[in-house]
């Protein structure tokens, strides 16, 4: 019935539905447009912002590399500890049950940490710029193993415990200028610390984390982890024995002479290798800015240098040798020259005085350097002529840093060779308008010692890695480098055997020690200060090297600003020279010649007038064999006869006799270069009178060496203090 | 009258297929997307919100299966009554206490509902049934005003003041829709759309606030933190999902980057693990059920039963348009939930209910083809 009438209106609504559809299907197809367009056109870099909101990176740091010495000994090692941060989305999120959770959180860390309330919570409310929440705070680092279990069983929102790690030098300030220090972030700062840093460092290892939006990881395990690489070892070539008598002896060297400085190194002239290496006054690594012992901040920071390499200095007499091994090695000066000293030398118009201003009289070659005479030096010099001298002083390295591997090295001073009158000149062949490092004053030594071959000095042996089961692959050996042959063999043989003189009677002859061959040369030079001379400032030096056959050894030392009173290298770092040898002798195994007997000559003393058996013990200990001839109670001769200097070891005949005839023959020891006492001492065990003048070492005899006399003569001898 | 319409006995086999692959895929979903907030925010237990979303399909299926075996002719007696107690709940719920200000439940016991979702239901019935005994006054200017226009107003303006103006729009937009079906006049639909849009355009400059949210979908990432939050996040979760998805389960972004991942923006989580393709099929199965639901009303024996049919299929194909549209960040963010997919038990229930009407209205299909 109502059909017809519905059939018409059904037409409209029927357009009007495929209307409807198709706006619907319109619709939808723009969404799957809409769709594709996020999903496939600009999916993989919406990817990457899902990615970094998703993933949290942690950094794990890698465990610092530890400093050996050469023989394996722990210099610096890096002590695990923990460090608290806060992640404050958990923080905050938590504020909304419980809007006291920072003071309380603050008061619960303060008991265990220690620090104050107020300071976590400070830190707890940190803010960004611009007033929004920061994302994670550090609470406090390095701390206990202990304290970050304690953290821990509190279970607090957002507090992460991780892995930290302390830098920590086991011996306190030994050998602190050589190794440095690192900062809070375990940054190398000084030393092999700053030097090897990228070798000990290592490579931060990462572990990224999926987690939800409040950095809880995920159940699902999806992290990945990049294990950090840790660092590697630095081994030393400093042999920790031979470094602890050094710094000891320089303790002692700094005391006694009340002295603003003392410095020594000890290098091996074959290899480069630095064996030891000391200032004095030091710092503590483990607290390097501690302000106790300074009032200003800058002080502090000086107390790091490394002055072996960064003090300059005019190194007076020392230099004696290159202008020597100079003048040898171009064919200026052979062994008939001769010098001679009348106090002084006018040089371009201007008189210089030599140390000893009553002069050195007529020398040998060998003399000059023996007696450290500056005339026979300037005549030397004036031979050499400046380019001559310059071409040595420039293939000893001066002026440019040796090299070594350490952050900060000085060059020294040498004036343009343009401005260097004859004045000038003079002054240099004894040390003086030039300026140096104790390390270049070594490598000089160094090269006469190695036959002339220079070698690059370094402190560095090896760089190796442990692996996590301890085995240990040597990831780098720094191998002995030769820089360049600077004097010819033969020349380095000689001056060897010059220096060694030096030792054993002259200036340097209280480095001597029993039973070994040591070669050197003090000096005595004073302290520039605003472009004049100090009065009362000194900086007294000594370069050596042992033994002279086969040199293992050299060493380098210096006062700096020694008591005023007592200055002379001779007087107070020779024997300091003496004294690290020995130490270095026995550390480093060095054994005396002919297998611990001296092969020296030794003054033989008398024994005329005793028994048999007092005398034999007598040579015995001094030293000799005995053999003993014809028959009777006490010894009435010996062959050769006392006084004479022999080698140890030596065959002493002993004739006997009844007593009443005795030889009362002796012949006059050379008492050259001993002191008073000790000239007293052998004069006596001879039979023989004393009567001295002056002060300090023999220098002149009468009667002279060799004469035979009869008991009983006295010798006169004349005293002099050395002066350089 | 009655005894003309005969029941064709089997109902929309397709439509009911789709809507059960729609539910379970809806039940895949929302487990996926609510079980790690749920360990944490339920003490553990991951199948909070799935237990609930179960529960409640299993209702929703059971009034699935009474609506579809209710002669939809019935319902026109209803119509009225349903409408009033309609409009008197959305009334009561402005007296709920409501959260943060929100007030869009009213709880009996422990459940709760949304008059919201009976009202969008009882406009399409009032609005069929009143149209469909009205079909000579359609192009009566002061008829469509009076009765559609004002009723619909009335019913928008109860639910914008919960607030929930997604819902309040969905109701104008299905009650533009059916004008449009039962054959309203093209100027004077032209004139409510002015109308509306110029009222939507004064509402929302009204407001600096209002105006900054709802532009902020231009440009979300001017402000990823703030006002361009939710829609950074869904895009970051369709982004990721590319073309393949990262794979069931597999979502990052349901760790509470995006708030309650189940809700309104479950596409977005489909999206990134079904990815694309999955994106695509979940939309094609709404447009299926869309074509069958226009089927439906073309082929209805009856006036009443194309405008009931075609109502209800609008008001699951504009739920679904918004929510994709406010997933892609194609328009404002304004939470609707999904139909059939969504957490959300009075959506859900009142979705198998609607589908249940046009199953049964499909039952009484002309023979004609």
């Amino acid at each position: 019935m109502a059909r017809p009438k519905n059939t018409s209106t059904n037409l409209v609504i029927k357009k009007r539905l495929l209307f409807i559809f198709g706006l619907i299907f319109t619709l939808m197809l723009l969404l799957i447009i809409r769709l594709g367009w996020i999903q496939i056109v600009q999916g993989p870099e919406l990817q990457k912002l899902a990615v970094e909101q998703w993933t949290n990176e942690v950094k794990i740091d890698a465990k610092r590399g530890k400093i050996l010495d050469r023989n394996g000994n722990e210099l610096a090692i890096s002590a695990s500890c923990e460090r608290v941060d806060a992640y404050m989305r958990d923080i905050i999120a938590e504020e909304e049950k419980n809007p006291n959770i920072k003071n309380e959180m603050a008061a619960e860390l303060s008991k265990i940490l220690g620090d104050s309330e107020e300071s976590i919570l400070k830190k707890l409310n940190m803010t960004l710029s611009n007033g929004k929440p920061i994302n994670s705070v550090t609470i406090k680092r390095r701390i206990e193993k202990s304290q970050a279990d304690e953290i821990r069983k509190l279970k607090l929102p957002g507090i992460i415990l991780s892995e930290d790690s302390k830098r920590y030098y086991p011996n306190g300030s030994f050998l602190s200028h050589v190794l440095g220090f690192t900062n809070i972030d375990g940054v190398g700062q000084e030393g092999i610390e700053k030097k090897y840093d990228k070798e000990l460092s290592g490579k931060p290892g990462r572990i990224i984390m999926e987690t939800d939006l409040y950095r809880r990881e995920l159940p699902y395990n999806i992290s990945k982890y990049y294990e950090p690489i840790e660092g590697q070892d630095v081994v030393l070539a400093i042999d920790e024995s031979l470094q602890l008598y050094v710094e000891k002896a320089l303790e002692d060297a700094l005391v006694e002479n009340k002295a603003k400085g003392v410095t020594a190194i000890v290098m091996n002239p074959k290899t480069g290798e630095i064996l030891a290496m000391a200032n004095k006054d030091d710092y503590n690594p483990n607290d390097p800015r501690n302000m106790k012992d300074y009032k200003d901040f800058k002080d502090v920071i000086k107390s790091w240098n490394n002055k072996a390499v960064t003090m300059t200095y005019e190194p007076g007499s020392i230099f004696k040798v290159v202008t020597a091994s100079a003048a040898l090695s171009e064919g200026l000066v052979n062994d008939n020259d001769r010098f001679t000293c009348n106090g002084s030398l006018t040089i371009g118009g201007r008189r210089i005085k030599c140390w000893k201003t009553s002069g050195h009289g007529t020398q040998n070659f060998a003399e000059i350097l023996q007696n450290s005479c500056n005339v026979g030096f300037m005549i030397l010099g004036d031979k050499l002529g400046k380019e001559k001298l310059y071409k040595y002083i420039d293939m000893f390295g001066f002026g440019k840093p040796t090299n070594l591997d350490v952050p900060f090295e000085e060059s020294g001073y040498v004036r343009p060779i343009n401005q260097i009158g004859p004045v000038e000149l003079s002054n240099i062949t004894f040390g003086q308008g030039i300026t140096v490092t104790p390390m270049q004053m070594l490598t000089t030594i160094s090269t006469i010692a190695n036959d002339g071959k220079m070698m690059e000095p370094h402190l560095v042996k090896k760089i190796q890695s442990t692996d996590k089961d301890g085995n240990v692959t040597t990831v780098d050996e720094i191998e002995p480098k030769m820089v360049k042959q600077v004097l010819d063999e033969n020349v380095a043989k000689m001056m060897k055997e010059y220096l060694e003189k030096v030792v054993s009677v002259g200036g340097g002859a209280n480095a001597a020690v029993d039973g070994y061959r040591i070669g050197g040369k003090t000096g005595t030079a004073q302290k520039a200060e605003n472009g004049r001379y100090a009065p009362g400032k000194y900086v007294s030096s000594f370069i050596g090297f042992a033994p002279v056959e086969d040199p293992q050894l050299a060493i380098f030392i210096c006062i700096d600003e020694p008591n005023p009173n007592k200055y002379y290298a001779g007087q107070i770092v020779a024997p300091l020279a003496g004294r690290i040898f020995r130490d270095a002798f026995t550390s480093l195994n060095i054994k005396p010649q002919n297998g611990g007997k001296y092969d020296i000559e030794v003054i033989l003393p008398s024994v005329i007038g005793l028994t048999k058996v007092e005398a034999e013990k007598r040579l015995k200990d001094a030293g000799f064999q005995c053999e003993i001839k014809d028959e009777g109670k006490v010894v009435v001769d010996m062959n050769p006869l006392p006084g004479i200097s022999v080698k140890s070891g030596s065959k002493v005949a002993l004739y006997m006799g009844e007593g009443g005839t005795y030889n009362n023959k002796v012949i006059i020891p050379d008492l050259h270069g001993k002191s008073a006492k000790d000239a007293d001492t052998i004069l006596k065990s001879l039979g023989l009178k004393l009567k001295s003048s002056g002060d300090g070492y023999a220098t002149n005899q009468s009667p002279e060496v060799g004469e035979k006399v009869p008991k009983g003569t006295t010798v006169s001898v004349q005293f002099e203090a050395f002066g350089d | 009258m009655l005894i003309m319409h005969k029941r064709s006995n089997s109902s929309d086999f397709l439509l009911m297929f789709i809507v059960f692959a729609l539910l379970l895929i809806g039940l895949i979903m929302v487990f996926s997307a609510s079980s790690y907030t749920d360990l944490i925010k339920h003490n553990g237990d991951a199948y909070y919100t799935f237990k609930r979303q179960l529960t409640w399909a299993g209702i929703g299926f059971f009034a699935m299966i009474f609506t579809m075996n209710y002669d939809y002719h019935k319902l026109k007696k209803f119509s009225i009554p349903l409408l009033i107690v309609s409009i008197m709940l959305l009334v009561v719920v402005l007296f709920m206490p409501g959260i943060k200000d929100v007030k869009r439940w009213i709880g009996i016991g422990p459940l709760t509902f949304q008059p919201s979702e009976i009202a969008k239901f009882s406009i399409a019935l009032y609005m069929a049934s009143t149209m469909s005994q009205n079909m000579n006054k359609i192009k009566s200017f002061t008829h469509i005003m009076l009765n559609y226009v004002l009723v619909g107003g009335l019913v928008f303006g109860l639910i914008l003041i919960e607030p929930n103006l997604s819902m309040a729009g969905t109701v104008l937009i299905l009650v533009f829709i059916m004008l449009i079906a039962a054959g309203a006049k093209v100027s004077h639909l032209s004139f409510l759309a002015v109308v509306g849009s110029c009222a939507a355009v004064v509402f929302t400059m009204s407001e600096d606030y209002r105006y900054r949210r709802f532009t902020a979908f231009l440009d979300p990432w001017k402000d990823p933190l703030d006002t361009g939050y939710q829609a950074v996040q869904s895009l970051l979760a369709l982004g990721s999902g590319g073309l393949t998805g990262m794979g069931l389960g597999k979502s990052r972004q349901k760790f509470f980057y995006i708030p309650e991942p189940q809700n309104d923006f479950i596409f977005s989580i489909i999206g990134e693990e079904l990815g694309f393709i999955g994106s695509v099929i979940i939309i094609t199965l709404f447009l299926l059920l869309v074509w069958r639901g226009i089927k439906i009303a073309m082929n209805a024996v009856d006036n009443f039963g194309s405008l009931l049919a075609v109502g209800l299929t609008s008001l699951i194909a504009i739920q679904t348009i918004i929510n994709i549209a406010v997933a892609t960040s194609s328009m404002p963010i304004t939470g609707i939930p999904l139909p059939f997919i969504s957490y959300g038990g009075t959506s859900l229930v009142f979705m198998m209910i609607t589908v249940g009407v046009l199953l049964n209205i499909s039952r009484y299909q002309k023979k004609s083809k």
